[in-house]
């Protein structure tokens, strides 16, 4: 690096930083540095503080205190008590007072409910209002007598208070936002570079800031799987492991209430409170896609990590593999490089990479193994590459170990053009091994279930979908055949749109909600554009494209089955637990099916790249801001 | 020559998912069991009798259980084990666990030989001898799903936790098998793009 562009990069650290602290400050701590700032501690007594009044009657307990009409940033409360409880703060203005229609006063109170968790001892809410008096009640329908919260006291204040998780957010976005506006060569010349710092940057704030508590499908029993692998003989749970397995870990939604949560499970993670026996060290097929976060999870404990540390150290493995298998998806893509990269960085595709879960592992093999098979599909002139065919082979059957319904991709390797083989023999062997390949694949799902279909042993599927059993289902199905295809038809054609374009596969956080307004439209907006207008130098002939679209078809089928044997009570007249995300490997491939010479895009590289990366950086900071760090962590 | 080494692989794969087919290895497996070990059942010592039925759903051929050394080095002593019939009382093995084998808080592992004892109600019985008075064993007691209806006596006396065991049974099993056949495709799949129909050749030779 030459000492100007040094200087360059150093004069840009510096003006980031600067403009984080000023938004820190002045944005989020505005009403500090322009109004009073003040810590107010009331308590029964009143020693060191104001006193609050106590009464108390059927319903409820009422703190109440006199605040003098001053704002209020944050609401503290110390108390005791054994279980959990919710309460309500009642913020009452004099100003509002009016008088009502027929005479009376009316005011306006404005109410904010929370919870407060009996494993900790201090609640804390955010208020942003100003209030002359304030009210806190804590209902006692739920509570028992003998497990009445004693409040000893509770902080009003309006201070200046820095959250270093909203700051590494700014400090992240605005270094990415700079690198993507300002280095030209690698966004231009190099876009998996800069693929890799988005989705790596993004994805650790995801991870940092996301809720202790799992948020994401399913992710406790996927973290008990990785965190299975972990041991070799005896599965270990300390207390706080085993709160995090089963889920035992209370709601929260400041940073202050975060870190008490992060501090408690830190205390309980040192006694080992259950032992579960491993019946055998082999890992399954279907769980080596959790091989990167177990490595995150051994080596946190290793080397000593705190307790939640350890668990983004797992999570953040996978996140790195994911990155890493897709830039390079990207840097060997002859074509469709922008449209790996919306899809690489769609706000749910990284969520699952930043979670416990295998989606992320399977989507970023199968879209390598996709990039290896149709660089050789569409470049009719180069030879036949053997090396990128191996690779794209292998990284096929490493996607589809865990979820096998996608292996039917590998079947467009028979599609290779004649012209690239040396003679038609060579072409025969290639397209039965390929089919050899893809029966062996298929085999590891299929023939259990034939097999207890065959010996008539009824197996059961999941059991949160109801009355399901596969080897009935499969019955079902033979009985009456043309209806379970009419079935299946009709509800693949009713769903392609919501699943492909909806919201729930693009900017859906789990448990933490989705956005679907302005960023989801974005979303959708940036793929339309980058389908219709993307690379024109190589692209799949129309052949290729209705092969392509056939297999991808019977890819989405055989992922309605599967759900149709597992998740649905037998006999169904609806196909049950298909969720939009099972489709994100199979947006690259239909973004390219959809592509089209017609319309010419005359934007240079490094503008086009540009547009790309910079939209999808607003829209991942704009889910992660909206969705985790304004709800969960400030 | 590249081709050459791939085609000579393909086929030594194809032999080895072959034997690997045919013969199918016994696996010894361990019932998987979710416990929880709350107290132990104190120093084990020759005239302890500690009782444990239940009813195996394999043959057995061997048992393990967590073994407490209050976090000592055991030098000296064994662990005596009887397996009865409940049933019959009749005597189906006597082995024992020497102190090389017993280490804190993990599982100790008892060779019974292969037992028929499937869906049989067997009586495991255990007593020490010969261990150092200051340098003894304990058993752990605790919460074990390993079977029900299983139940635990020390010394005649019921106890409310089950003993923290678990047995271990033989699988017939072919492992590797489905893995190499998929290898193989593979291998010959990175072969056949290498090969040329065998014209090559001929015209090498011509």
């Amino acid at each position: 690096m030459n000492r100007k562009r040094l200087i360059k990069h150093t004069i840009a650290l510096i003006v980031i930083i600067l403009l984080t602290s000023a938004v820190e400050i002045l944005c989020f701590n505005g009403s500090a540095v322009f109004d009073e700032s003040y810590s107010h501690k009331y308590s029964a007594s009143g020693r060191n503080g104001y006193q609050f009044e106590k009464s108390e009657t059927d319903e409820y307990i009422i703190y109440s205190m006199d605040t003098g009409g001053v704002y209020i940033d944050k609401f503290y409360m110390t108390y005791l008590s054994d279980e959990s409880f919710s309460y309500t703060i009642s913020l009452l203005q004099y100003g509002s007072i009016s008088e009502g229609t027929n005479g009376t006063e009316e005011n306006n109170i404005i109410k904010i409910s929370d919870k407060a968790a009996g494993t900790l001892d201090q609640a804390v809410t955010n208020i942003r209002q100003k209030a002359d008096k304030v009210f806190v009640r804590i209902s006692k329908e739920d509570l028992e007598e003998e497990f009445k919260p004693s409040v000893s006291s509770i902080v009003l204040s309006n201070s200046i208070q820095i959250n270093p998780y909203r700051v590494s957010f700014i400090f992240v976005t605005l270094c990415i936002g700079y690198v993507i506006l300002f280095m030209r060569r690698t966004v231009a010349e190099h876009p998996e570079y800069t693929f890799f710092a988005v989705a790596m940057s993004m994805g650790t704030m995801i991870i940092v800031l996301s809720p202790v508590k799992f948020k994401s499908w399913d992710e406790e029993i996927h973290f008990n799987r990785a965190y299975s692998i972990t041991y070799s003989e005896n599965v270990e749970y300390t207390q706080s492991t085993y709160n995090m397995y089963s889920m035992n870990i209370p709601d929260v939604n400041t940073m202050e209430e975060r870190d008490l949560i992060a501090r408690y499970l830190q205390e309980k993670n040192y006694e080992i409170i259950t032992v579960k026996e491993k019946s055998s060290d082999f890992v399954d097929y279907s769980k080596r896609a959790y091989l990167p976060q177990a490595f995150g999870l051994k080596l946190g404990r290793t080397v000593g990590l705190p307790f939640l540390q350890t668990n983004w150290l797992g999570k953040f493995f996978n996140l790195l593999v994911y990155s890493l298998i897709f830039s390079l998806s990207i840097k060997y893509a002859k074509f469709g490089k922008r449209a790996l990269l919306c899809v690489g960085l769609l706000p749910t595709s990284l969520f699952l990479a930043a979670s416990y879960s295998y989606d992320a592992f399977v989507t970023a093999f199968l879209m390598l193994g996709l990039v290896m098979i149709l660089n050789e599909l569409a470049d009719r002139e180069a030879e036949l590459n053997w090396k990128c065919i191996t690779v794209g082979v292998f990284a096929m059957i490493l996607g589809s170990f865990s979820k096998a319904v996608y292996i039917p991709l590998l079947l467009l390797l028979c599609f290779i053009p004649k012209e690239k083989f040396r003679n038609g023999k060579q072409r025969k062997f290639f397209v039965l091994t390929v089919i050899l390949i893809f029966l062996i694949m298929m085999s590891s799902f299929v023939l259990p279930a034939l097999g207890n279909v065959v010996g008539n042993i009824d197996t059961a599927g999941d059991s949160r979908g109801g009355n399901t059993s596969v080897t009935r289902q499969i019955m079902y199905i033979l009985g009456a055949p043309f209806a379970y295809i009419k079935l299946l038809l009709e509800t693949m054609a009713n769903s392609v749109g919501e699943y492909f374009l909806g919201y729930k596969s693009r900017t859906f956080f789990g448990y933490m909600g989705g956005n679907r307004e302005n960023l989801y439209l974005l979303s959708v907006v940036l793929t339309v554009f980058v389908t219709v207008t993307g690379e024109n130098k190589i692209r799949l002939n129309r052949k290729m494209k209705i092969m392509m679209g056939v297999i991808l078809t019977g890819v989405a089928a055989l992922i309605w089955t599967a759900l149709y044997l597992d998740f649905t009570p037998v006999g169904a007249e609806m196909i049950n637990g298909v969720q939009p995300r099972y489709y994100i490997p199979l947006m690259f491939p239909v973004m390219l099916l959809f592509s089209s010479d017609r319309i010419k895009c005359e934007i240079n590289e490094l503008r086009y790249n540009r547009i790309v990366l910079l939209t999808n950086l607003v829209i991942l900071s704009g889910c992660i801001y909206s969705l985790i760090l304004l709800p969960f962590c400030s | 020559m590249r081709k050459k080494i791939l085609g000579i692989a393909t086929l030594v794969l194809l032999a080895l998912t072959i034997v690997s087919a045919i013969f199918k290895t016994s696996v010894k497996n361990d019932t998987a069991i979710e416990y929880t070990p709350k107290e132990a059942v104190g120093y084990i010592e020759k005239d302890t009798e500690i009782e444990y039925v239940f009813t195996p759903e394999e043959d057995i051929v061997g048992i393990k259980l967590l073994i407490g050394t209050y976090g000592k080095k055991i030098t000296r002593g064994k662990l005596i084990i009887r397996i009865y019939d409940h049933e019959s009382d009749e005597l189906l093995v006597k082995t024992d666990i020497d102190s090389e084998g017993l280490r804190d808080n993990q599982f100790a592992y008892a060779d019974t030989g292969k037992l028929q004892t499937k869906d049989r109600k067997i009586r495991v019985m255990i007593t020490a001898r010969d261990f150092w008075r200051s340098k003894g064993v304990t058993l752990w007691l605790g919460d074990n799903s390993l079977d029900e209806y299983s139940v635990t006596r020390v010394d005649d006396l019921r106890q409310e936790d089950d003993l923290i065991i678990t047995a271990s049974y033989l699988v017939k099993d072919t492992p590797y098998t489905w893995e190499l056949l998929l290898l193989t495709a593979v291998c010959f799949l990175v072969f056949i793009m290498q090969w040329d129909g065998g014209k090559d050749e001929q015209e090498e030779i011509d």
